[in-house]
């Protein structure tokens, strides 16, 4: 839309605009000064507070060296380390560490106990520090200070102390945030400023545009005004302006102007005057042959308003439209030949759409230099004359017409009297055989036939066939009126009505004497005889014929209902045999019935016998409260039970609903629902009802017999069907929960297969390693610390320590692990392995926890959970390479028996559950299969051991739960845990003082017996060599006799559990009849949790797991001893 | 003559044994305190350390009418011989070198065999440079040693009667006119600063117990050797005054061995010095103070 603004206010908007543009330069522009400005002085203030700070931290530094260059110099002079680690200690922020060198540089103490330091030369310039007291230098840390702990010339050695850039960075930062206020401040003050000069400087240039618009604009817009009346006719007015510029001088020009155009013009309203008081039509046209002018005469001859005509084309008012088109080439003409048009006959057209006759004249008007100007029109209606002329014309033709026409009816009425007479002659003359023949064939057909007047609808005659139809002789007939035996439902209602009409052969009924009615087919033919009306009616008696054509009837009705049928039960069969789909069978089943049943409602109700109630399984069309799909309705007081007890189908409409409404008291929602016809048809399959077909309607009467019939004949034959397809379905579920549990009893059984050859593996490596890592232990400890041996030594220390953990994950695996079993809370756990597991899976994974709260308790070992999700933290860490979201839930659930029967092994009950969910790149099946398996694994070789998911999975069942894993490719992996909730309390976790890895002394004797030779080499020399007595066999045999012969006590028995001929357990209980006191601790390499706990050894056994340490075997037979 | 010899007689008797039932009637009657006798620079926190051990034991002590507790604190083992002298400790706790030494100035009984710390025993190890020429003892002849502090019992006691014992003479460094084969001492306060004179060369060879050694950091041990290491010694001992009734010895006795099979006797156990528990000594125990006590003879 284009705005139409005055001049003033486009002066206005201009200035304001200029004015607001300027502003906004100088804002921006004072802004960006500003910015610089704060910048500027950040950056002056941050490099002045560096500078201020390095000054100032040097200084300090260096005093602070110095101050402990001097605090210092005694002890090392002394050479006190421990008085210098105190020093050191008691040092504080900013310095981060401190190295203290002999005056060699060698590096003495670095203040810690472990002391890595020690030996390292210092990493300074000593032939500089010797010219200065100290050096400093900036590094990543921070700044060190070298400096020399001297007493006069005496240099005791050198020190280098670590200072923080913490203070710098913090000093940085305080800087920033007071001119990050300031900005904001200075910032805050400018942008309101900003807005109050804005709106100042927008109320001012709006001021100023106006006051120049005024100025400016008032002797243009007088000028336009004195324009508009002088082009309106008013030649006298005049401008006023009282200015000696340009404006000024204009205004006088045009008032001159208008002085002689007042002095040289003819009134316009003197022309207007003539123009309107003319009676004749006036137009101007313009060369272009549109109207420019005309009078009020025209507007009146043609109906138009003025508005309707001006500067439309000058066709537009004449009948003939040619002329239009040639006004162009007529104006040329008139200007070439002067011609002036008078008084020729033209039709106007007026506006609605008369024609009006019109003497048309016309004349060429021109300009001053003699072009065509325009054409003046002028045309005198004319149309009364026309009139007159055309009614005379009419007159004289009518009268001709009437001449001729009477001439020649004359001729033609002589002519036909002529044949008239002949043909007269003729007829009567056969009309008497005719006669006598028709009365020999009325009397001998076989087809009855009636003479009736017309009128009175009177029998006048009837042949014998008739009389004998009727069963009344012919005088009794006559006389007496037709409809009392013919068509006597249509008294009144004759179809005759014109003697020209024929009724062609129509069934109708005929009355006998007897009262009894025969159908006929019969037609009726007018005459006229002697100028009286008849009709003469025909019949023949169609009873038999239509008995024929009823009983072909119901034999087609018949058959086609029974084709209908037929059709769709086999077509029902056709449902059933396509698909397993119950839902379907019903759907499709319902669809071909309601094609031959009528039905608002349909439903199948389920009937269990058991708990007598009807389940509704299936329904279509109107719902009905309580009887929704899956509802379980009790069978007592409804149509359903009636059914049973009956075993046959009900049929209860129009009346009957009311009587029976009382009787079913679950019928009123069927009636609230507003059915009026009820039908239920049991489905019997092997002598029972399985459901029962309920059919609704909300019409009156809606079901025949033949419905009911048809509902029990379709209900025969899908009872069976539906019964064998839920026999099917009932018996596919079944197949594939066997199969499914049989799948998962596989999958367990290989699991525990592995389990057991694992376990078995790890007895052995177990004994195996108790000697390699037991004798390495003790040739590290006894060699000396620059034994070239020694490092060979650790790393078989390495190698088995790595054998160690690996088999301790098979024996987890397989659940042979011995669990310190804790009751704990897996939030609380969960809590204290948080920073872990941010460890472990990295920055780039978002770890989000569910936990639920209060949360259930569980037994287990919290170290072995802490590993359990450890393990699946590495997993989910590794399917997202790229980042994502690793989700650690838990939740206190219930499985119910319905989960229970589908997962195998599990137990109904609480549970908590534990979920670690991961958005990674997800398992395909084949994965999941060998999940759980050891040394199975899908990460590149040397990245895994196989056994992460293996440990997890023998975790989780070594603690009486379960582990399921859902997983999809690309969709990520949720392993989710179920371990058994307790109500127990929490236990305490405590940790145990750190005695240094000493090997704990005693004096007592032990007799250890062990089959393994090396193993029972090891474990005597560590005992011996810790103050023991030790008392060796290689069997349980040998134990009882030096038992039996060993004077003295023996205070513990260290036994394997497993050995040839008599068992650990065995040899305990009968040396308990020699030494009644004797302590026992068994050791074994398979700690089979039945064997330990519940088979072998009774609970609470000493028990030491292989392989063991120097130290823990020490540990454990001093415990064991001193408990 | 003979009658009133005879009736002066029995007087005597039944004065005598009137005194003697009062003594023996009023002594089960009077309420006593168990005491029990340390040395400590800092008697309060001595007491500190060793109230809830005497605590637990008087508590347990009530048929000998035994009624509160004290734990008798003497700087010096002069002061405790004084102090036992007069009846004032019935129990006293202490190094093998310390009881052997009370042992004999006030007949003392050491009975009971303390462990400390989970150890029951320790060695003393003589130490040198690694790349020292000094493999025995015999070679420290002329060598200085350093040792941690006067009163330290292994890193001073042992060692300097270990030399003795091996026919070294040891004297301090600034003695004068010393003979030159004479092994002169010094002494680092500490056990870090001990090995820190022999790497930095202050010293040729130093010793204290194998514990120390243990607790070197691994750097400063690697430049070290042992040279040489003492027969075990036992880390502490608890003797009974003589005068106590046996009867009484074996309750005191009863009451400390198990103490560290309950969580409180332990916990007071812990509190007296880190002692782990208390058994009755054995012959190999009894050795052990032999050698100490052989040990001793070479000791100032």
């Amino acid at each position: 839309m284009k705005v139409k603004l005055s001049i003033s206010k486009k002066y206005a908007f201009y200035v304001s605009a200029l004015g607001l543009v300027l502003l906004t330069v100088m804002l921006i522009s004072v802004g960006i000064i500003v910015w610089k400005g704060a910048d500027t002085l950040r950056e002056k203030l941050r490099e002045g507070t560096k500078e201020n700070y390095k000054n100032n931290y040097e200084i300090m530094i260096i005093n602070r060296a110095t101050n402990f260059s001097n605090v210092i110099f005694n002890s090392l002079y002394r050479l006190d380390i421990e008085s210098i680690n105190r020093s050191i200690k008691n040092l504080k922020m900013p310095i981060k560490s401190a190295l203290i060198a002999d005056a060699s540089g060698k590096v003495l103490t670095d203040g810690t106990s472990e002391n890595p330091s020690f030996g390292t030369k210092l990493d300074i310039d000593f032939s500089l520090l010797k010219s200065r007291q100290s050096l400093i230098t900036h590094t990543t840390e921070g700044y060190k200070v070298a400096f020399t702990i001297a007493l006069g010339d005496h240099v005791a050695g050198y020190g280098e102390l670590l200072f923080s850039d913490d203070p710098l960075k913090k000093a940085l930062q305080q800087q920033d945030e007071i001119v990050f206020s300031m900005w904001k401040e200075t910032l805050r003050r400018f942008t309101g400023i900003g807005l109050i000069g804005i709106l100042s400087i927008l109320f001012f240039t709006t001021f100023l545009g106006l006051l120049f618009s005024r100025r400016l604009a008032s002797p243009l817009l007088k000028l336009r005004d004195a324009t508009k009346s002088i082009t309106k006719g008013d030649l006298q007015h005049r401008l006023e302006i009282q200015s000696t510029d340009e404006l000024g001088e204009l205004a006088d020009s045009f008032n001159r102007m208008a002085e002689e155009l007042l002095m040289t013009t003819v009134s316009k309203d003197y022309v207007n005057n003539i123009i309107k008081n003319m009676n004749d039509s006036l137009i101007v046209v313009s060369p272009d042959g549109n109207i420019k002018t005309l009078n009020q005469a025209t507007l009146n001859l043609l109906g138009y308003t003025e508005y309707e005509l001006l500067n439309q084309p000058i066709g537009i008012i004449f009948e003939d439209k040619e002329l239009a088109s040639q006004w162009a080439g007529l104006i040329d003409s008139m200007k070439e030949s002067s011609l002036i048009v008078r008084n020729i006959e033209k039709i106007y057209l007026s506006k609605d759409g008369r024609r009006i006759p019109v003497l048309f004249s016309s004349s060429v008007i021109c300009d001053p230099d003699g072009k065509i100007a325009g054409v003046v029109c002028v045309a005198l209606d004319i149309t009364e004359r026309k009139a007159a002329e055309e009614e005379l014309r009419k007159h004289r033709e009518h009268l001709e017409d009437l001449v001729k026409k009477r001439t020649i009816e004359l001729t033609k009425a002589n002519e036909k009297l002529q044949e008239e007479i002949t043909e007269r002659k003729r007829a009567e003359e056969t009309l008497q055989e005719n006669e006598e023949y028709l009365k020999i064939l009325l009397n001998s057909i076989r087809t009855g036939i009636i003479a009736v007047d017309a009128d009175t609808h009177n029998i006048l005659d009837i042949n014998p066939v008739a009389a004998e139809m009727i069963g009344l002789r012919k005088e009794q007939i006559l006389g007496l009126p037709c409809h009392k035996f013919v068509c006597p439902a249509e008294v009144g209602k004759c179809p005759i009505t014109d003697l020209k009409q024929t009724v062609s052969l129509s069934e109708r009924r005929l009355l006998k004497a007897t009262g009894e009615q025969i159908p006929i087919l019969k037609s009726v033919v007018p005459m006229m005889r002697k100028n009286k009306r008849y009709l003469l009616e025909s019949f023949v008696d169609i009873t038999e014929l239509k008995q024929a054509d009823e009983a072909l009837r119901r034999s087609e009705e018949e058959a086609k209902r029974l084709a209908q049928e037929n059709a769709i039960v086999a077509e029902i069969g056709r449902i059933i045999s396509s698909t397993l789909n119950i839902e379907e069978v019903y759907e499709r089943f319902v669809e071909k019935v309601r094609e031959l049943i009528p039905l608002d409602r349909v439903s199948i109700n389920f009937i269990n016998h058991k708990e007598q109630t009807s389940t509704v399984v299936y329904s279509s069309g109107v719902e009905v409260e309580g009887r929704r799909l899956g509802v379980a309705i009790p069978l007592s007081g409804t149509i359903a039970q009636e059914v049973l007890r009956a075993r046959s189908s009900l049929l209860f409409q129009g009346k009957d609903l009311k009587e029976i409404a009382n009787r079913f008291p679950n019928m009123p929602p069927l009636i609230q629902a507003g059915f009026q016809s009820i039908m239920s048809v049991p489905l019997i399959s092997k002598d029972e009802v399985i459901s029962i077909f309920h059919f609704r309607s909300k019409k009156p009467n809606a079901y025949t017999v033949e419905h009911l019939k048809l509902a029990e004949r379709v209900g025969n034959q899908i009872a069976g069907a539906i019964a064998n397809v839920q026999l099917f379905i009932e018996r596919v579920q079944a197949e594939q929960k066997a199969k499914s549990f049989e799948e998962q009893l596989r999958q367990s059984q290989k699991i525990e297969a592995v389990g057991r050859l694992a376990g078995g593996i790890a007895h052995d490596f177990n004994n195996l390693l108790t000697v390699i890592k037991g004798y390495s232990d003790l040739a590290l400890i006894k060699l000396k610390e620059d034994d070239p041996l020694k490092g060979n030594l650790k790393e078989i220390q390495k190698a088995s320590q790595r054998a160690t953990d690996l088999t301790r994950q098979l024996l987890t695996f397989s659940r042979r692990q011995i669990l310190e079993i804790k009751v704990i809370n897996l939030n609380t756990l969960l809590q204290d392995l948080d920073k872990m597991l941010h460890r472990v899976i990295g920055e780039d994974i978002e770890l989000v926890y569910l936990l639920s709260d209060p949360l259930g308790k569980v037994r287990t070992d919290p170290s072995q959970i802490e590993q359990m999700i450890l393990n699946l933290a590495v997993n989910a860490r590794d399917a997202m390479p790229s980042g994502g979201k690793l989700t650690i839930e838990t939740a206190n659930v219930v499985l119910d028996e319905i989960y229970t029967r589908t997962h195998i092994g599990v137990k109904p009950g609480r549970y908590v559950m534990l979920s670690v969910s991961d958005t990674g790149c997800g398992m395909s099946p084949e994965v999941r299969e060998h999940l759980f398996e050891p040394f199975f694994t899908t990460k590149e070789i040397g990245k895994g051991t196989g056994l992460g998911l293996s440990t997890v999975y023998g975790i989780v069942k070594q603690s009486g739960g379960e582990i399921w894993c859902y997983s999809e490719p690309g969709q990520g992996t949720t392993f989710k845990i179920y371990l058994p909730s307790v109500e127990e309390e929490v236990t305490t976790l405590h940790h145990e003082e750190d005695d240094k890895g000493r090997l704990p002394q005693g004096r007592e004797t032990v007799l250890l017996v062990e089959d393994e030779i090396s193993v029972r080499g090891f474990a005597a020399q560590v005992l011996r060599e810790n103050g023991y007595k030790l008392l060796e066999a290689a069997n349980g045999d040998d134990a009882l006799r030096m038992a039996q012969v060993y004077a003295g006590k023996i205070h513990l028995l260290l036994t394997d559990v497993v050995m040839p001929q008599m068992g650990g357990k065995e040899l305990a209980g009968r040396l308990k009849t020699i030494q009644p006191n004797i302590k026992v601790l068994f050791t074994s390499g398979y700690t089979d949790n039945a064997i330990v706990r519940h088979g072998v050894l009774e609970p609470g056994s000493n028990f030491l797991q292989k392989p063991f340490s120097p130290v823990t075997l020490a540990q454990k037979v001093r415990e064991v001893l001193d408990r | 003559m003979e009658s009133k010899r005879l009736k002066i007689t029995a007087l005597v008797f039944t004065i005598l044994m009137s005194c003697i039932f009062s003594y023996v009637y009023a002594g089960n009657d009077t309420l006593r305190k168990f005491k029990i006798g340390v040395i400590g620079e800092n008697p309060d926190k001595a007491i500190t350390e060793f109230e809830p051990m005497a605590n637990y034991i008087a508590n347990q002590l009530k048929e000998f009418n035994v009624e509160g507790r004290k734990v008798v604190v003497e700087k010096d083992l002069n002061g405790m011989i004084n102090k036992i002298k007069n009846q004032e400790v019935d129990i006293f706790f202490d190094t093998p070198f310390a009881i052997c030494k009370i042992q004999e100035k006030t007949d003392m009984i050491p009975s009971m065999l303390v462990w400390k710390n989970g150890l029951m025993e320790y060695r003393t190890v003589f130490f040198v440079r690694k790349e020292s020429p000094i493999n025995k003892l015999t070679d420290l002849k002329g060598k200085i040693i350093v040792f941690e502090d006067p009163g330290s019992t292994s890193s001073y006691a042992i060692p300097k009667a270990e030399l003795r014992k091996k026919g070294l003479t040891v004297a301090p460094e600034e003695t004068k006119g010393l003979p030159a084969n004479a092994v002169r001492y010094v002494f680092a306060t500490g056990e870090m600063n001990q090995a820190f004179w022999v790497i930095q060369r202050k010293a040729d060879v130093g010793a204290f117990n194998n514990g120390d050694w243990d607790e070197l950091p691994e750097k400063v041990r690697a430049e070290l050797k042992i040279i040489y290491e003492t027969e075990p010694i036992l880390r502490s001992l608890a003797a009974f005054h003589p005068h106590l009734p046996k009867k009484f010895r074996n309750a005191v006795e009863d009451i400390l061995f198990s103490m560290d099979k309950s969580p409180e006797g332990k916990e007071a156990l812990h509190s007296a010095s880190r002692i782990s528990k208390i058994e009755r000594l054995t012959d190999d125990d009894l050795k052990s103070l032999k050698y100490v006590k052989d040990l001793m003879r070479f000791i100032d």
